[in-house]
C-alpha cells in the first residue's frame, strides 16, 4: 500500500538558491504531495506562511527542502509545533550546502536535490509512529548518604543548582551533630535519621525506604549520592602495650591528662597507608609532644602521603622541631619490654642497619578503615564485582554501574579534602543530570516488549549505560541517560527498540529511494557516504559554505552516530547500483556514543566478505573519520568534481591498511 | 655488610651526639627527609659505603657508632654537590665536615690514612704558610709506610721541577700560627676539634 505523500515546502533562501536549483522541476518531483515555495523558511514571515499553508493542507508528513543551518532546524522545530506536528513527522533536507552550493555543472545540483527529497520523503513514509513519550515525573531530590567535605561540596553545589538535599544520618547520631569538626554545617532541606534498606527505580525516579527509630519511612528521590557510611571503628591494636593515637590526641586537647608523657620517648608506628586525617593528627601530636612536653619523638611509617595532602608545612614544621622519621622497610618493626619496664623498639633503617630504640610509650597510629559500605552496597545494588567501585576508580570517578547513583569521598578511597570537594561536586552535577530527562531534545530509545527476547545484547552495547532490566521481562531504556544514538537499535536481532529519527529500516528506504532511478549506466554510479551528524555532516556543510565543488553523485545520508550503520546499509547500495559506500564518521576517542567508529569497522569488514562472495568489489565499503572543521579532509576522501570513478581508482581515497585489520578483528570478535 | 651481620649490630641512639654534631655544623640536619637527592649527585657515592643521604638519616637519629664505622666523611671531598642540590638547603658536607672533625678530636677514624694526610698537610701550613708538597708526601709516606711506593713519582716531579725541595716561606709566618691557634680555639668551643 503506497502511503499518502509527504507535503514539501522548499525554500529559496532569498534569491540565493534560485540561480543554482530548478525548484518547479524539484516540487514537481515524485513521491511527494503538495508543493509549497517559500524566501526565507527560517524567518518569521516564511515560518508563519509555512506554518499557515501546513495548516490549510492537513498536512501529515513534511519535507522541508532548505539549508544546513541550525536556524532552519528550529524553524522546522517552530513550524510543526505551532500546526500540532510531532517533529518526528517532519523531515528537513539540505539542499543548499548539499546541492546548490556545491555542484553547478547544469542540472546536476537539481537532480541530486530531487533524489534527496523523494529519499526523505520515502524514509518518513516508512518512519514508524514516534514511540509514546514516557510520562514520567522526575524527583528533583537528591538523598545523601554520609557527612564530610564531599557531601557538605555535594549538597552546597546541589542547592546552588536547583535540587533538593536529602541527608541520611546514621541511625543513633540523634540527627544533625554540627559540632562534630569538620562535619558539621551540611546544609540540607531535609534530614532523615535512620538505615537505607531498599532502593527501587531508576535514575530520576528512586523509591527509597529508610529505617529509622521512629519507624519506615519512603522516599521519592532523584539521584543518591554516597559520600561515606558509618564510619568503622578503628581497629583495636593487637598489643594492649600501645596505645590508640586518639587518646593522646583528646589528651594533648583537653591539657589535663597527667599521663601523657613527658621528658620520655615517644615511638609512633604507621605501619599502613595512613589517611590524610590520620598524618595530620600524628604529626600534630608529635609536634606537641616535642615542643611541649620535650618528648623525643620517633615516628615509624610507610608511607606519610604528605604530598597533595597539604600537610607538606606541618611536616616540615615537625622534622624542623626535632621529630625524627624513619621509613620502615620490609620487616615490620620488633616492640620488646625491657628489664626497667620500658619499651624497646628495633627497627631496620635501608640501608644503615639495625637500630634500637628505648621509648616510654608506643603509639599505634591505626588508619580507621573506610566506612561500613558492604551493606549499602548491597542495599543499592552497586559494587557488586569485587573491588568495582575500586577498580575502576580512574575511569568513572564518581559513577557507579547503577545510573543515577553516585559513590564519593571516604566512601570510595582516602582522599584529600580538595579531592573530596571535587567528587562531590562532580557527584552533584552528574546526580542533576540525572534528574533532568537528557532525552528532552530527542526521543530516547524505546523498547517492544512484546519483541524483546532478553538478549541483553543492548545492555551490551549501550555506550551510556542506558538500558537496564526493565520491570517485567524485557529490557528498558532510561529517559534520563539515553541520548538516542541508535546502536542498540542498529544491534537488536529481534528488532524490538525504536528510535525516533532513523531506525534501521528507515534508513534502508531512504537509500533505496536514493538509488531509484538508478543513474544512467556508464556514469559510474552514485557514492552513498552514511555521515556522522556530530562530524561528516558539519565538515560537508563548511564545504558547501565555501561552495567546495565535489561530484554530483555523492549522496550524503545523515546518520546520528555510526554506530546506526549495519552490515545491510553498507552492502544495499552496491547491491542497488551504487559505485561505492563511504562510512565517515569520528575518530576513534572522539565519538559521542563511544563506540561508533569501531562497530563501522566491524560493519566495514563483515560488509565486504559479503561483498566479495556476492561478486561485487569488496574495496568499495570503506571507513573513514573526519573531524567536524576538517573539511580539507573530507573534500580529499570525496570524488572531485567531474572525475569518473572506478572502484579501487583515485576517486575515493582507500582504507589505512590498520583500519582494515581493526575492523577485521572487531568483525571476528 | 652482611644482613647477619647487621642483625648483631643493633646500634642504640645517642641524640645528645646528634645535637652536637647538628652544633658544630651549623646545618638543619633534622630538616632532611632522605629524599637521596645529594646521594644521586655525589661523585664520590659508589666509594662510599654510607650514602650520603643514609648518613645524614644515621646522624639525624644519632647512630654514633654506625656513623663512626662508615668511611664516607672521610671520603667526601666537599665538592659542595649535594649542598647545591639538597631541597631542604642543607649543607651536607659541612655535615661531614662535623662528623671528621667529632671523630678527630676523639683520635678514631675510619680511614687512619686520609686522617693523617690532613694532619700532614695542616702541619705544613703551619710551619711555612703554605703547603709544600715534598714534606707533605714525605711525613705522611713516612708514617703510613708508603714511602717506598710514591718515592719513584717524587723523584720524577723533582726532576721536572713540579716539586720544590725547600718550601716557600710567606711573610709574616707569626700570623699563621695565630690563625690556627684561633680556629682551631673556635672548632672546640663549636663541639667539634680542628685537624
Amino acid at each position: 500500500m503506497k502511503p499518502p505523500a509527504a507535503t514539501l515546502i522548499a525554500c529559496t533562501c532569498g534569491d540565493a538558491l534560485r540561480g543554482c536549483l530548478d525548484f518547479e522541476r524539484v516540487t514537481g518531483a515524485g513521491g511527494t504531495g503538495p508543493a509549497l515555495v517559500v524566501r526565507d523558511f527560517c524567518l518569521p514571515e516564511g515560518r508563519a506562511k509555512a506554518a499557515a499553508w501546513l495548516r490549510e493542507a492537513a498536512a501529515r508528513r513534511v519535507v522541508v527542502a532548505a539549508c544546513g543551518a541550525p536556524m532552519a532546524a528550529a524553524a522546522l522545530a517552530d513550524v510543526a509545533t505551532r500546526v500540532g506536528l510531532d517533529v518526528s513527522r517532519t523531515v528537513l533536507v539540505d539542499v543548499r550546502e548539499g546541492c546548490a552550493w556545491v555542484h553547478t555543472r547544469g542540472a546536476q545540483a537539481t537532480d541530486k536535490a530531487i533524489r534527496q527529497v523523494r529519499a526523505a520523503a520515502a524514509g518518513l513514509a516508512e518512519a514508524v509512529a514516534a514511540p509514546a513519550p514516557i510520562e514520567r515525573t522526575l524527583s528533583d531530590a537528591a538523598l545523601i548518604i554520609g557527612r564530610g567535605p564531599a557531601a557538605a561540596a555535594a549538597a552546597a553545589r546541589l542547592q546552588a543548582l536547583g535540587s533538593k538535599v536529602i541527608v541520611l544520618d546514621p541511625p543513633g547520631s540523634g540527627g544533625p551533630d554540627s559540632s562534630e569538626p569538620g562535619h558539621g554545617g551540611l546544609n540540607a532541606h531535609a534530614r532523615v535519621c535512620g538505615t537505607l534498606v531498599s532502593l527501587d527505580g531508576d535514575a530520576g525516579n528512586f523509591q527509597a525506604r529508610i529505617e529509622g527509630p521512629d519507624g519506615t519511612a519512603d522516599l521519592t528521590v532523584g539521584a543518591v549520592i554516597v559520600a561515606g557510611g558509618p564510619a568503622r571503628k578503628a581497629a583495636q591494636p593487637e598489643d594492649l602495650t600501645a596505645v590508640p593515637l586518639s587518646d593522646l590526641e583528646q589528651g594533648l586537647a583537653d591539657g589535663t591528662d597527667d599521663a601523657l608523657p613527658s621528658e620520655q620517648g615517644v615511638v609512633f608506628i604507621m605501619d599502613d597507608v595512613p589517611w590524610p586525617a590520620v598524618t595530620a593528627s600524628t604529626l600534630g601530636v608529635a609536634l606537641r609532644l616535642v615542643r611541649d612536653r620535650q618528648c623525643h619523638c620517633l615516628v615509624l611509617f610507610r608511607d606519610l602521603g604528605v604530598a597533595g595532602a597539604g600537610l607538606e608545612e606541618r611536616y616540615r614544621e615537625a622534622r624542623a622541631a626535632g621529630v625524627a622519621f624513619v621509613r620502615l622497610g620490609p620487616s615490620a618493626p620488633e616492640t620488646a619490654r625491657t628489664a626497667d619496664g620500658r619499651w624497646s623498639v628495633r627497627v631496620e633503617i635501608a640501608g644503615v642497619g639495625l637500630m634500637t630504640e628505648t621509648a616510654d610509650l608506643i603509639v599505634r597510629c591505626t588508619t580507621p578503615g573506610p566506612p561500613d559500605v558492604v551493606g549499602l552496597r548491597q542495599v543499592l545494588g552497586v559494587g557488586s564485582g569485587a573491588g568495582t567501585i575500586g577498580q575502576r576508580m580512574f575511569l568513572e570517578p564518581v559513577f557507579t554501574e547503577r545510573a543515577g547513583v553516585f559513590w564519593i569521598g571516604a566512601a570510595r578511597a582516602p582522599v584529600t579534602e580538595d579531592q573530596a570537594v571535587r567528587q562531590g561536586e562532580a557527584a552533584a552535577m552528574a546526580a542533576v543530570l540525572a534528574m533532568t530527562p537528557a532525552a528532552s531534545a530527542r526521543a530516547p530509545a524505546v523498547v517492544d516488549t512484546e519483541r524483546c527476547a532478553l538478549c541483553l545484547t543492548c545492555l551490551r552495547v549501550c555506550p551510556h549505560h542506558a538500558v537496564t532490566i526493565g520491570p517485567g521481562p524485557a529490557m528498558q531504556v532510561l529517559v534520563s541517560t539515553c541520548l538516542a544514538c541508535g546502536v542498540c537499535a542498529a544491534a537488536c536481532p529481534a528488532g524490538a527498540i525504536q528510535v525516533v529519527d532513523a531506525p534501521g529500516r528507515r534508513l534502508l528506504v531512504e537509500v533505496d529511494a536514493l538509488l531509484d532511478p538508478p543513474p544512467p549506466a556508464g556514469d559510474g554510479g552514485l557514492v552513498i557516504v552514511y555521515a556522522c551528524a556530530n562530524s561528516a555532516m558539519p565538515a560537508a556543510q563548511a564545504l558547501g559554505r565555501l561552495r567546495r565543488s565535489y561530484d554530483e553523485r555523492v549522496m550524503l545520508v545523515p546518520v546520528p552516530c555510526l554506530g546506526r550503520v549495519e552490515t545491510i546499509h553498507a552492502l544495499r547500495p552496491l547491491v542497488a547500483g551504487a559505485a561505492r559506500v563511504l562510512i565517515c564518521g569520528c575518530f576513534d576517542g572522539s565519538c559521542e556514543h563511544v563506540v561508533g567508529p569501531q562497530r563501522a569497522r566491524g560493519v566495514a569488514a563483515r560488509a565486504s566478505a559479503v561483498a566479495e562472495a556476492l561478486g561485487l568489489d569488496p574495496a568499495s565499503i570503506e571507513v573513514a573519520a573526519v573531524a567536524p572543521v576538517d573539511w580539507h579532509r573530507l573534500a580529499a576522501l570525496l570524488p572531485v568534481a567531474g572525475a569518473v570513478e572506478s572502484p579501487g581508482g583515485q576517486g575515493v581515497r582507500p582504507l589505512a591498511a590498520d583500519h582494515v585489520a581493526q575492523g577485521a578483528a572487531y568483525g571476528a570478535e | 655488610m652482611a644482613p647477619s651481620e647487621m642483625r648483631v649490630a643493633a646500634v642504640t641512639p645517642d641524640r645528645a651526639w646528634a645535637r652536637a654534631i647538628e652544633r658544630a655544623s651549623g646545618e638543619p640536619i633534622s630538616l632532611c627527609y632522605a629524599c637521596g637527592i645529594c646521594s644521586g649527585s655525589c661523585p664520590l657515592a659508589s666509594m662510599m659505603d654510607l650514602l650520603p643521604s643514609r648518613l645524614m638519616k644515621a646522624v639525624q637519629l644519632g647512630l654514633r657508632d654506625r656513623v663512626g664505622r662508615a668511611v664516607s666523611p672521610w671520603l667526601c671531598v666537599a665538592c659542595e654537590t649535594c649542598a647545591v642540590r639538597c631541597p631542604n638547603g642543607i649543607d651536607v658536607a659541612r655535615v661531614m665536615d662535623a662528623v671528621r672533625h667529632d671523630a678527630a678530636a676523639k683520635r678514631v677514624s675510619a680511614r687512619p690514612d686520609v686522617d693523617a694526610f690532613h694532619r700532614w698537610f695542616l702541619w705544613t701550613v703551619r710551619m711555612f704558610g703554605r703547603a709544600h708538597e715534598g714534606l707533605l708526601s714525605a711525613g705522611y709516606g713516612l708514617q703510613q709506610r708508603r714511602l717506598r711506593r710514591d718515592l719513584p713519582t717524587g723523584l720524577v716531579l723533582l726532576r721536572r721541577r713540579r716539586l720544590a725541595l725547600l718550601p716557600h716561606l710567606i711573610r709574616r709566618r707569626r700570623e699563621i700560627g695565630r690563625v690556627f691557634r684561633q680556629t682551631v680555639g673556635r672548632a672546640r668551643t663549636r663541639g667539634g676539634a680542628g685537624g
